[in-house]
């Protein structure tokens, strides 16, 4: 085992104990669950977030002025139990009603429910938006059994901008929705993160092959090819993404190229810099381009590249302020 | 043996607590085949919970025990199996009048009703390589019973076998559900893990009963 960890057990704990040891001045830890809440939660729609760790920043820190309430986690790779969720959900709800941001996985619909529900019952106002971006896990007529990867970065941010200037939740749950259905993403990993208190990666990749299309958690994707360069396997990425969704001449983009844990910062900077490229010959506009780890795997060698196709109104939103751990604004304007 | 008291579906559960809690290792292998390793560890998570509830409380009706046993699974494991196995005790008691004695018929409505609530909230179909492969047969084998009248033994003993089979016929199955579902082919040869423990479930429920055949009433052997 080469993970700077503790008791393997102890991860997710021991992960929001530290980020709470950073930024513990503006949240707090939800008594009797692993979720974090907004010190002082403003007088709008509550953005929920949450899902299984292991993932960081995703879903932990997507947190912040702008961004989510509250947040909350799940153990490794496992959903939240619907009890945490109520919890979380509770501390930030202001009267307002909560939305649900989350990915789209079976275990997160099936506790994130029980807790709508739950909350439903008590006569909270609760509505969903699930990320479901990742164009490999499924053809786009099963386009609802897609997961969800980086690209919830963009729905995140737009719900959590619609959320901040008052709307009302019927109208961030549409933002937010319509920001999730103009995204896709694809990620392509060399090779795979291992599980805390496990010994063998979630999946093993022969030398010199990548796995095009893989998932965040090891799932398979696509097609299983030759190690390639970074702009030959750029190339077929956005050749990928961009076939499922094209963008009209005035559609301007928001790109963010992420990398899934231990790939290197030139790295990316590499991958960014032939994915600006490629994009600007293809005569699409970049309205902004963010690079870095926003959705990770554990130490999968990796990355993933997001589109989200702008309108006017959501290019006004992902202007907005927003803050997190991770994200400081727009790098573009 | 054609009835068991709140405090013999109390103890059976027990013993279904420790059975999947030493199944752990069986279990993490199985997932980690076709998935990311993780149901073992969750399932103990769970069942741990379970044993520590039934070791700290008491029970005057039949559904008090297994909703409370549906709670907790689905309260302290998370995942999409803290809900799924949840439900296969918390949604068949939820809509049924608490009684004071489980019988063949009540424990086939039961069990029919939490298949129908897993595959309502879940979206998965029998064939789609997930616990439902298990569990369906099962169920129908106990419906069977109850129609021909079967003491529970017998009855437990059939679900259980069908249970097997079932997870046996998974391996022929292409995942088109969960975590697996993006394997396609590669998911052949593989059982569905939550089939193995619905299997483990039946099986230790089976002889839980076979055991206590002869004193129906009496607490399980080995309970602290």
């Amino acid at each position: 085992m080469r993970k700077f960890i503790n008791e393997p057990r102890q991860v997710a704990r021991e992960t929001l104990e530290g980020f709470l040891a950073v930024y513990g001045d503006r949240f707090t830890q939800v008594p009797g669950s692993l979720a974090v809440a907004k010190r002082i939660p403003a007088d709008k729609v509550a953005i929920v977030s949450g899902g299984g760790s292991g993932h960081e920043p995703v879903w932990l820190e997507y947190i912040g002025p702008g961004f989510a309430d509250a947040v909350c986690q799940g153990d490794i790779f496992a959903a939240p139990a619907p009890r945490s969720i109520v919890r979380a959900a509770k501390a930030v709800e202001r009267g307002r009603g909560i939305l649900f941001v989350y990915g789209n996985y079976s275990g997160d619909r099936l506790n994130f429910d029980l807790a709508a529900e739950e909350l439903q019952a008590e006569g909270h106002e609760v509505l969903t938006v699930r990320v479901a971006d990742d164009v490999a896990a499924a053809p786009p007529e099963r386009a609802n059994d897609r997961r969800g990867i980086a690209g919830g970065f963009f729905v995140s941010k737009i719900a959590g901008a619609a959320s901040e200037v008052g709307l009302d939740l019927k109208s961030v749950q549409e933002l937010a929705t319509l920001a999730a259905d103009r995204t896709r993403s694809m990620g392509v990993a060399s090779a795979g993160g291992t599980i805390p208190g496990t010994e063998e990666p979630t999946f093993v990749l022969p030398d010199g092959k990548m796995e095009i299309g893989m998932g965040m958690h090891g799932e398979a994707g696509v097609r299983r090819a030759d190690m390639a360069t970074a702009d030959e396997t750029v190339d077929q990425m956005v050749r990928l993404i961009m076939g499922d969704r094209s963008l009209s001449p005035d559609e301007k983009a928001c790109v963010l190229v992420n990398g899934l844990g231990a790939t290197t910062r030139a790295e990316l900077l590499i991958i960014a810099r032939r994915t600006a490229r490629v994009l600007d010959q293809a005569g699409i506009r970049i309205h902004d381009l963010q690079v870095g780890d926003f959705a990770t795997s554990q130490e999968m060698h990796g990355f993933s590249i997001s589109v989200f196709g702008l309108t006017p109104e959501l290019q006004k939103l992902y202007d907005a302020p927003g803050r997190t751990s991770f994200f400081s604004g727009a790098n573009r304007h | 043996m054609d009835r068991m008291t709140a405090d013999d579906v109390r103890s059976m559960m027990i013993a279904v607590a420790d059975r999947i809690i030493a199944s752990e290792q069986l279990l993490t292998k199985a997932d980690r085949d076709i998935g990311d390793g993780d149901h073992g560890l969750g399932m103990t998570r769970g069942f741990t919970a379970v044993r520590e509830l039934l070791l700290e409380n008491t029970y005057d009706d039949v559904q008090s025990v297994l909703a409370g046993v549906g709670d907790t699974l689905i309260t302290s494991m998370g995942g999409a199996s803290g809900v799924v196995f949840g439900l296969l005790f918390r949604a068949g008691a939820q809509g049924l009048l608490p009684s004071d004695v489980l019988t063949v018929p009540i424990a086939a409505d039961h069990f029919e009703r939490s298949t129908r609530e897993i595959s309502r909230r879940g979206g998965a179909t029998i064939g789609d390589k997930t616990m439902l492969d298990a569990l369906h047969p099962a169920v129908e084998s106990l419906r069977r019973s109850s129609e021909a009248g079967d003491t529970l033994a017998y009855a437990f003993r059939g679900a259980a076998i069908a249970a097997g089979e079932g997870t046996d016929r998974s391996k022929d199955l292409v995942a088109r559900f969960g975590k697996a579902m993006t394997l396609g082919e590669r998911s052949l040869g593989f059982p569905d893990a939550g089939a193995v423990s619905t299997t483990i479930i039946f099986t230790a429920m089976a002889e839980w009963i076979t055991a206590n055949n002869e004193h129906p009433t009496t607490s399980a052997q080995g309970e602290v």
